[in-house]
């Protein structure tokens, strides 16, 4: 439905209608509510939980961190993590996950506690990686072509995370293989607004993460501007905060757009 | 080997279509036990109707209204006699009346809006048949009126109802000149427009999938081309609009917000005839004539956009190599054997073509059949049998080097009905009948090449039947007072073979059930009651009050803000309840000027069942668990409907408004409290003026304004892994700007002859280049990705068009 939805604009364009403008909107300004984001990953690396809360919309800064929260992740052999705020609302501790293992990630602050599992799903690796071109309505688009195995019978998860010439790492797409069980999958990641140029360099990352991380980051990116009734992704700790725990096998990549 | 095979398969369908009517036939004998209770008590009631007994003879006159110079026959004449007017009788869809009188001298005066009036006396000495033919009126103003055509909106006691006058269509001026049915019907109150530019169209506070669409009797599944901006009916063909809004009566049924029931014309009868017109999108031509003079008559008119063309200008391969373009065919053909029996055989079909290059393709629309068969048992009994054939199909194809595969989906039915008509006296007038409907459902199918990097996908096709028995009697106890009350009792019955679930709170699978060929898996009853009343209080004003039930049994589920033909359809189940909408409206209405001016307003309000949303992230696509995404909750909406039409003279026109609401209440959504419908606007104003400046110039104009639609949008942001997220709090709980518009249109008939006529239609769309917004959505800001703004896209500023016409 999404690419849907973008060829219909695409044609709108084409004929020269629709016609976009920057507009002032009075938008409310609700209770900030916490956000919870944790990350497990099978290297051996900082693991991250960041906890902030909602801004106004009209804040200009969107990270609020919430400083001063015991963070701790257990996996199912028993051991104990514990995360220390290393910057504020961002807190780290350098361990590494095993696939296949189950995390549970507890965080109590401000008086109150939440928690959330994840399973560590078995990593799938790239199998080839180039840059791929597409024409569109007279328009080259070019976008990474990622070509992999996608293992028949489980259903697999994918999320994909880039940085473009040093910049900040980014979210770029989740993907599922509800179309493509057991496929020789070629991925074309793109997030439909960065254009990439030949020379650029990019740091890329495809991660195997579980359902419910995909649930919520497909939620954001089925959030169109045709969407009848937009709403929050689901939360993995229930009522009282937004986010998700996402233990993930991790495989980083490097490209140099052609 | 093989053939025997097939006939095996083939007496297997047989087999199994027969154990669908067994059951069908047992649920349904056990619904008539019911069903006779409830008509004990009705014939009881009608029995202590004080019945006129008189000791005069009577005697019946019935016969058909034509057209005089097409043949046409003409729905909704009326027959009155000239010394008591308030006897009378009006023709049915097929042009045929009957009227039963005492005095055996009579002068019948007959009249239709747009023709002169006749006077017919006819000496009874028995039942007497009578054909009529009528001329029309050059120009509206010259035609002379009668009274009782006119007072039709103040003395029936119908309510809820606009007729749209096909003619009136032409000269509203319209987006891209295409003149438009749904469109038009917009501008009257309680109508709302489906969005910018849109055909769709939301009745009462209700969504698009709860209007019944008939074409001649057939369900049209999806009313529109290119993503909604035109409807499917080409107006040429098109003879008499009827929408119901409220009081529908017992013999529709199958949605709950509006019945919009179309008919086609016949033809000319006559003489040959052609017309047809050239616009900026599209092309029509229409040809019709006798196929044997008087007796029977065809027509036939397509119509085709060339919006491609333009493509073919570009010098890139793969954009020249695209379609883009829709087409429509209607024809139609009806013989009369004789006096009593006429046969009718009409169909519909359109289809919409995109196409990118060899890349990408996709195509969908309707195809429909419709065979009629009139007979006249007698004088006063009418009775007409109609079997339907309905499809709506869509295909998409994708093809290149790593993808090779196809979509494809079906909805269809076949639907078999019989009416009676019984004229019983001049204040009497039975309807009954019994429908049958089957309904099959082909979901989206994915078909994949072995070695596509895709997987085939096959969902499971679904079946179910619908059986409808209805009564209805409308009755005029004393001048004033006349009633149309009725009962229609509705059963569905959904069969497998197929592996139903049935599903936790969360949308979770608790079991899967297997059913075979034939077996019911769920089935529901209803009883819809309708009650319209109406109180003359004096000749030109009436009140009336109307009470009715209806229920629904084919869903369209849809979570993007536009239609779109992908929208999956889905029968009541286990887990989907009927929805069932009850309505209570009051109304007045009153004619002034010599019956010149009408006006009404109308207040109601429905409460609705079983109304249907999404989990947040529903996935309604291709997905074996569709009913699991599903949430059901309640409806209600209440308003107000102003109306005044100025309905003859150099200027006519109407004004129309309706303030209303229309809210819902969901388990999953808004802490469970009543939020407004993205389609719920406070106001809603149209203004319609069409000014005859001369034999040959006529001016159009239309205004008209609305209350935004209510928007989810967000109260607050927060960051994950460098993405901005929107945080929402609220459903609907804001609204999109007011819209408002105004279109101008003037039409110029070029030099005719008595052959050949000709006109120019020039029309300019949204003349002050107001941007109403039809998308606002929210970005992080070009250059500093932590600030964001929101945003608008406006669809159409001002457009122009000319359309050529001719008719020989």
């Amino acid at each position: 439905m999404d690419r849907c939805y973008r060829y219909f604009i695409g044609m709108l364009a084409f004929f020269g209608l629709g016609c976009e403008d920057v507009i002032d909107i009075d938008l409310n300004d609700a209770t900030p509510q916490l956000v919870i984001v944790g990350e497990v990953s099978n290297r051996l690396e900082d693991q991250q939980v960041t906890i902030s809360r909602t801004v106004a919309f009209s804040t200009d800064n969107p990270f609020d961190p919430v400083s001063g929260a015991e963070v701790t992740v257990f996996d199912e052999d028993g051991r104990l993590f514990e995360l220390i705020e290393q910057t504020p609302g961002r807190y780290r501790s350098k361990f590494k996950g095993q696939v296949g293992h189950q995390y549970r990630l507890r965080v109590r602050v401000e008086g109150k506690e939440f928690t959330a599992t994840s399973r560590m799903p078995e990593s799938v690796l790239v199998d080839s990686i180039g840059t791929g071109i597409r024409n569109v309505f007279n328009e080259e688009q070019k976008f990474i072509s990622v070509k992999y195995q996608d293992p028949a019978g489980v259903g697999n998860y994918y999320r994909y995370l880039w940085s473009v010439n040093g910049s900040p790492v980014t979210m770029v797409r989740v993907t599922n293989d509800k179309f493509n069980d057991g496929k020789y999958v070629n991925e074309d990641v793109t997030d439909f607004e960065t254009e990439l140029v030949a020379g650029d360099s990019i740091f890329l990352w495809m991660q195997c993460v579980d359902k419910q991380v995909f649930d919520f980051w497909n939620v954001v990116q089925a959030n169109n501007p045709g969407t009848a009734a937009p709403a929050n992704p689901p939360s993995a700790f229930g009522e009282g905060a937004l986010g998700y725990f996402s233990a993930q096998a991790v495989a980083e990549y490097f490209i140099t757009v052609q | 080997m093989v053939k025997s095979g097939r006939e095996g398969g083939q007496l297997k369908n047989v087999f199994l279509a027969a154990v669908n009517w067994h059951k069908a036939c047992n649920i349904v004998g056990m619904s008539f036990t019911r069903f006779r209770k409830v008509c004990f008590v009705f014939i009881t009631l009608l029995a202590s109707v004080p019945v006129h007994v008189s000791s005069q003879t009577s005697y019946t006159i019935s016969g058909h209204v034509r057209d005089a110079g097409t043949g046409e026959t003409l729905i909704g004449a009326s027959i009155r006699l000239k010394d008591d007017p308030s006897v009378g009788a009006r023709t049915n869809n097929y042009g045929f009346f009957s009227l039963t009188v005492h005095e055996t001298t009579q002068v019948l005066i007959i009249s239709h809006v747009g023709y002169h009036a006749q006077e017919v006396p006819v000496t009874l000495t028995s039942d007497t048949t009578i054909q009529i033919d009528l001329s029309s009126g050059e120009l509206l103003e010259e035609v002379v009126i009668s009274q009782s055509t006119y007072r039709e909106n103040v003395r029936s006691p119908q309510m809820g109802i606009a007729r749209v006058d096909v003619n009136e269509i032409k000269n509203v001026p319209v987006l891209m000149g295409e003149k438009d049915v749904l469109k038009t019907i917009q501008l009257l109150p309680g109508v709302l427009s489906g969005g910018e530019g849109s055909s769709s169209f939301y009745v009462r506070g209700g969504t698009g999938d709860q209007n019944l669409i008939l074409l001649d009797e057939a369900m049209v599944y999806n009313a529109s081309h290119l993503f909604g901006f035109f409807s499917t009916f080409n107006s040429d063909a098109i003879k008499e609009v009827n929408l119901y809004k409220g009081g529908m009566p017992a013999q529709y049924g199958g949605r709950i917000a509006s019945v919009l029931d179309i008919t086609m014309l016949d033809g000319n009868k006559k003489n040959f005839g052609a017309e047809g017109g050239v616009g900026l999108i599209a092309s029509r031509l229409k040809v019709d004539g006798p196929i044997v003079k008087d007796r029977g008559s065809f027509m036939i008119s397509g119509r085709r956009t060339y919006a491609d063309l333009f493509l073919k200008l570009s010098n890139d391969e793969e954009v020249n190599n695209s379609r883009l373009y829709f087409y429509d065919l209607n024809a139609k053909a009806n013989y009369r054997i004789d006096e009593k029996n006429t046969l009718f055989l009409s169909g519909y079909f359109g289809r919409d073509v995109l196409g990118y290059s060899n890349l990408f393709g996709f195509d969908w629309g309707n195809a429909t059949g419709t065979f009629r068969w009139n007979h006249v048992l007698n004088s006063r009994l009418f009775s007409n049998t109609t079997f339907v054939y309905s499809n709506f199909n869509y295909n998409v194809s994708i093809e290149n080097d790593e993808f090779n595969f196809v979509i494809a989906s079906r909805i269809q039915n076949y639907n078999l009905k019989q009416d009676f008509q019984f004229f019983s006296t001049s204040k009497s007038t039975w309807r009954f009948g019994v429908n049958v409907l089957q309904q099959g459902i082909s979901p989206a199918n994915i078909n994949a090449d072995e070695n596509t990097a895709v997987n085939s996908l096959k969902l499971e096709n679904r079946k179910g039947m619908e059986l409808a028995a209805y009564l209805s009697h409308e009755w005029k106890p004393t001048d004033r007072l006349s009633l149309i009350y009725g009962l229609r009792l509705n059963t569905f019955l959904l069969f497998g073979p197929g592996t139903f679930y049935a599903y936790d709170g969360e949308g979770d699978v608790i079991e899967g059930m297997e059913y075979r060929g034939g077996d019911l898996v769920k089935h529901y009853l209803n009883l819809e009651p309708r009650l319209s009343l109406g109180y003359q209080l004096q000749g030109n004003n009436s009140i009336k009050l109307s009470y009715n039930r209806n229920t629904q049994n084919l869903h369209q589920l849809s979570n993007s803000t536009s239609s779109l033909p992908t929208d999956a359809w889905v029968m009541s189940s286990n887990n989907i309840k009927p929805q069932i909408a009850d309505q209570v409206a009051a109304g007045y209405y009153q004619n002034f000027g010599g019956d010149r001016y009408e006006f009404s307003v109308e207040s109601y309000y429905k409460y609705m069942q079983n109304q249907i949303d999404y989990r947040n992230g529903a996935d309604l696509q291709a997905n074996e668990h569709i009913e699991a995404e599903l949430l059901f909750g309640l409806g209600r909406a209440y308003g107000v409907e102003v109306f005044l039409k100025k309905r003859e003279g150099r200027l006519n026109g109407w004004l129309s408004y309706a303030l209303s609401r229309s809210e819902r209440r969901f388990g999953g959504i808004n802490n469970k409290n009543w939020f407004a419908a993205r389609q719920d606007r406070t106001h809603d104003a149209s203004v319609v003026g069409m000014y005859q400046l001369s034999p040959r110039w006529n001016l159009s104009a239309t205004f008209v304004y609305s209350t935004g639609n209510a928007v989810t949008f967000p109260s607050g942001k927060y960051t994950v892994d460098g993405r901005t997220l929107w945080y929402y709090t609220e459903r609907n709980g804001y609204r999109m700007p007011d819209y408002h518009r105004l279109d101008l249109g003037t039409t110029w008939e070029s030099a005719t002859s008595k052959r050949f006529k000709s006109s120019w239609t020039f029309g300019i769309y949204n003349v002050y280049n107001r941007k109403n917004a039809f998308i606002i959505d929210f970005r992080e800001k070009e250059g500093n990705p932590n600030a964001t703004e929101a945003y608008q896209i406006a669809l159409f500023g001002i457009i122009p068009s000319v359309t050529w016409n001719f008719k020989f």
